[in-house]
């Protein structure tokens, strides 16, 4: 029984520990885009699944596909929208 | 009009089916009906009454497999406890009805509370933003401290709670999936395969359904009126969160009846309250009010009649299948092997995960089921695994 209780709690602070390291990990990638690329606007293209196409104008992309837009999922939260996951459209 | 019956029934019949799929959760139906354009054919007012249709007859219907099966979503997550423990001693049928039961008195405590919260909710809104990181955090004193091992408690719920925020932040869909089926449901089917558990044949229960006991309904109802209305109108919150506010007045080991009606009447009461809070504040607090916000913009007093009128009645026609189907399956699971079924709604929980949340939910489950078998090996009441979203809302209500 004490073997058991160890293996769970061993295996949980495992799986623990990988969750907030994947989510720090997400967290420091969205901030570093968010600081090299300056946002010129936010419209909502489909509030339905919080999609929304962000209009950047400084972004610092490969000339291709320098005036496409970047889409990103972003959360409402009572008014305010915090960014969850940004990327570039092929489009 | 036509139109509107037929968007009533309709839901009724989809919210029995989603209800009795095992880990299904009313958010996840809520984002298919958004993503895709299946009901563009209908008017704002059809989908709505469509929507809450569904929704409450799920609320009712997803009982059952949390009941019989073990396979909670984030409304019936605590459900689970003391259903399972009536189970094992052939009441299951019996764990429904006062599961259900609490959801018609939710219905009641919808009606009397709608003159009360239309008035006051509007003006003591944006104060009670800056409180409820109080009262959670008093919800959370209380769990800790009625336990005998407090200190363990305590490391249980602080483990929860950084799983929840590991979780939460992710993106992936549908976190709470495999969240609450890993902390619930799957620590649960784990627990009873390890300790060779068998589902007894069930006592032929002659309890009347309909019958609500007066003082158990007023006990219910007392509760639910004060722990649901502010979670129900505050972002980041839910059922569950009012479900441990609640669990402050109706314990689950001393009183497991009375706790399943608090759960049932709280499900209830916070979808129904969601749909005024679109009406009253303009903001979605649940997938279902997210639908109806989206297809009628800015709800009018008759298109909120309408959808509370459909909420009621869907509400006591769910409730007479609810019974009629739980007591039917109430008669032939004990004759099932509970080992094979639990390996197989294990591997359909496992499944759904990978479906919806992807390999990171996977571990995200995996975590989860070992946290909850953790619990359960340290005999900690599994209602402090709650930490997992209480700790986080706090967090995000934190002033300082």
């Amino acid at each position: 029984m004490r073997k058991l209780t160890s293996l769970y709690l061993i295996l949980s602070l495992i799986g623990i520990l990988a969750l907030l390291f994947i989510n720090n990990f997400n967290a420091q990638e969205i901030k570093s885009i968010i600081i090299n690329y300056s946002i010129s606007s936010i419209s909502v293209i489909n509030s339905s699944n919080s999609t929304v196409i962000i209009y950047c104008d400084s972004c610092n992309f490969e000339p291709s596909i320098i005036n496409n837009n970047v889409s990103a999922i972003i959360r409402e939260f009572d008014g305010s929208l915090f960014l969850e996951k940004l990327e570039v459209l092929d489009d | 009009m036509i139109e509107l019956f037929l968007a009533f029934f309709v839901g009724i019949i989809i919210g029995i089916i989603t209800g009795l799929i095992p880990g299904l959760h009313i958010n996840l139906v809520g984002s298919i009906i958004l993503s895709y354009p299946v009901l563009s054919f209908a008017d704002g007012l059809s989908i709505a009454v469509f929507v809450s249709s569904l929704s409450i007859t799920h609320t009712f219907l997803d009982l059952i497999p949390g009941v019989f099966l073990g396979t909670p979503n984030d409304d019936s997550g605590l459900s689970v406890l003391p259903g399972h423990r009536l189970l094992l001693v052939g009441r299951g049928f019996d764990a429904i009805v006062h599961a259900m039961r609490g959801g018609l008195i939710g219905l009641i405590a919808l009606v009397l509370l709608l003159p009360v919260i239309i008035l006051v909710m509007p003006k003591i809104y944006n104060y009670l933003l800056n409180v409820v990181w109080i009262i959670l955090i008093l919800a959370s004193l209380y769990l800790i401290l009625s336990q005998s091992s407090k200190v363990l408690a305590l490391f249980i719920f602080l483990l929860s709670g950084f799983l929840g925020a590991g979780t939460l932040g992710l993106s992936v869909n549908q976190s709470l999936l495999p969240l609450l089926s890993g902390l619930f449901g799957a620590s649960t089917i784990i627990g009873s395969l390890l300790d060779r558990s068998a589902i007894p044949k069930q006592i032929a229960s002659h309890i009347n359904a309909w019958k609500l006991g007066f003082k158990e309904s007023l006990s219910t109802f007392k509760t639910i009126i004060i722990s649901s209305p502010i979670p129900a109108f505050m972002p980041g919150m839910g059922s569950s969160q009012a479900v441990i506010i609640g669990s402050s007045m109706i314990d689950d080991h001393k009183n497991p009846k009375g706790f399943l009606s608090l759960i049932g009447g709280t499900n209830v009461l916070v979808m129904g309250l969601s749909f005024l809070a679109v009406f009253l504040i303009g903001k979605a607090r649940t997938g279902s009010a997210a639908v109806i916000l989206e297809v009628l913009k800015n709800i009018t007093a008759y298109q909120l009649t309408i959808v509370l009128i459909s909420v009621i009645i869907a509400g006591i026609i769910s409730f007479a299948i609810g019974i009629f189907i739980a007591k039917r399956l109430s008669k032939i699971i004990g004759s099932i092997n509970y080992s094979y079924l639990s390996i197989a709604i294990l591997l359909i929980i496992t499944a759904f995960v990978i479906i919806f949340s992807g390999f990171v939910g996977l571990l995200v489950f995996i975590t989860s089921a070992c946290l909850g078998l953790l619990c359960m090996s340290l005999d900690i009441r599994r209602t402090t695994l709650m930490g997992a979203l209480i700790l986080p809302t706090i967090w995000l209500y934190w002033p300082f």
